[in-house]
């Protein structure tokens, strides 16, 4: 039987674990194929939840003996923090590299927004600033709601900002926030967030035919003539914003860098820039983002009996901001004598593009003839804009409050 | 009680930035347009014209 368990150490190990973890890692493993399955089918989104089951199954499964009383994998040791334990990490585990120059430090988060910048079109915040923001305020009602009830719920300060940053729905702002405040359950929080972000494609189109009549869905907004904005006024946005926002929150300055400097890339006409950064830079660090996320779910880290308050907290933080963006639309919509069509309102909760783009959908089911996108566009923008604003004041006062 | 209070703390603060940005974006805007030399209208039909 020892035999038997050190020649097939994934199984042997099964044996030698307390039960409740070698069932979660049985159960994590079907997850994870379960992801990959509903990533290729689009369920789920294929560029995160494809490297991630991938991930989690392989972790799940390839666990071995590193000595009598010690078991591990060879993918990654988020516990190795001393120099010595460091480097021995580093010479041993293949993910280790990537784990430490890239997600502790949170490089990858960088590049994914540099990368979102590159796609993001600010013309629409520039054509309406202040219907953009507006709405873009009332879809982070969640990440507000979520924070007292997080408290309530029992996690500290840290915590509870590092779960409600869910609700501004920006994945590389919550791994932002949540390794800074939170390193200890960054892991979870932020496969809950990538799952929920996957998930709203498919749970806000019912949320907006809940709350939107029909006929406000197929209403044609006049459009006013409004002046085209120029590449050099978009780069002139790029620049104050990114120096007004780094100097108000210096804590969040690399996040804000790398947005902003994605964008004014792509404006600025340097093509070969622009490719590298969406092409190679967004799409690596994508990739290994779903990587390492599936890595890091081993079962031992994710048996933590806060994770259901996670999950219920993520659901919380993301519904509201969906309510909440959709009132901001009601909001404008009435503010403007009725000329706004209250379902780019969810569009507010900054997951760059999909928001936008299920807005337009619900909106072209009922009108073929209804445009909303560049209302749309432009409070996604501003949702990412205050988000990162959120962002950087939880993590520059939250250890404050914490002392 | 003490949260709720901060939480809205959060959001006002969150707010009066935000809505510093969109200022900042419209005067920028105002003022990026009041120093760029405007194109006389019809000025390229003409040119195109000319020649």
């Amino acid at each position: 039987m020892e035999f038997l368990a050190t020649l097939f150490q994934g199984v042997g190990t099964l044996f030698y674990q307390e039960p409740k973890i070698a069932i979660f890692r049985i159960v994590l493993i079907f997850l994870g194929i379960v992801f990959v399955w509903l990533g290729q089918r689009g369920t789920l989104e294929p560029l995160i939840m494809i490297p991630m089951g991938f991930g989690m199954a392989a972790v799940n499964t390839g666990v071995l003996f590193f000595s009598a009383d010690k078991l591990g994998t060879l993918f990654t040791d988020t516990l190795a923090e001393d120099t010595e334990s460091l480097m021995y990490a580093l010479q041993v585990e293949v993910f280790q590299p990537i784990y430490t120059f890239a997600f502790g430090n949170n490089l990858i988060a960088c590049l994914v927004f540099m990368g979102v910048g590159v796609l993001a079109d600010v013309g629409n915040v520039l054509r309406f600033p202040f219907t953009s923001m507006l709405i873009a305020l009332f879809a982070e009602l969640g990440s507000f709601v979520t924070f007292p009830i997080a408290v309530a719920m029992g996690l500290n300060y840290a915590e509870a900002a590092a779960i409600s940053v869910v609700g501004g729905a920006d994945g590389p702002m919550v791994l932002f926030t949540a390794v800074i405040l939170a390193p200890e359950i960054f892991v979870p929080i932020t496969v809950i967030a990538y799952l929920y972000l996957s998930l709203t494609y498919g749970a806000y189109p019912f949320i907006i035919r809940a709350i939107v009549p029909k006929h406000l869905r197929g209403l044609v907004v006049k459009v006013s003539k409004k002046s085209d904005i120029t590449s050099g006024e978009k780069i002139a946005f790029d620049i104050i914003a990114c120096t007004f926002l780094c100097l108000l929150l210096p804590v969040a300055a690399p996040l804000l860098l790398s947005f902003f400097l994605g964008n004014a890339i792509k404006e600025s006409g340097v093509t070969k820039y622009a490719k590298l950064i969406e092409d190679v830079f967004l799409y690596t660090a994508t990739f290994f983002l779903g990587l390492m996320l599936g890595v890091l779910c081993e079962a031992s880290t994710l048996l933590d009996p806060r994770v259901l308050i996670f999950l219920i907290l993520g659901i919380i933080a993301l519904g509201v901001s969906g309510i909440g963006g959709l009132i901001g639309g009601y909001v404008v919509y009435l503010i403007s004598g009725k000329n706004f069509n209250p379902t780019a309102g969810i569009a507010g909760v900054s997951c760059v593009p999909t928001c936008a783009k299920i807005a337009q959908h619900e909106v072209y089911l009922v009108n073929k003839r209804a445009v909303i996108l560049q209302y749309a566009m432009g409070a996604n923008i501003c949702g990412v804009i205050v988000s990162a604003i959120l962002t950087g004041l939880f993590v520059s006062v939250v250890p404050i409050l914490m002392q | 009680m003490k949260e709720i209070i901060l939480a809205l703390e959060f959001y006002l603060i969150v707010i009066v930035i935000a809505m510093l940005v969109a200022f900042i974006i419209k005067g920028m805007l105002v003022l990026v347009r009041l120093f760029t030399p405007k194109q006389v209208a019809g000025a390229k039909d003409a040119g195109n014209k000319g020649k």
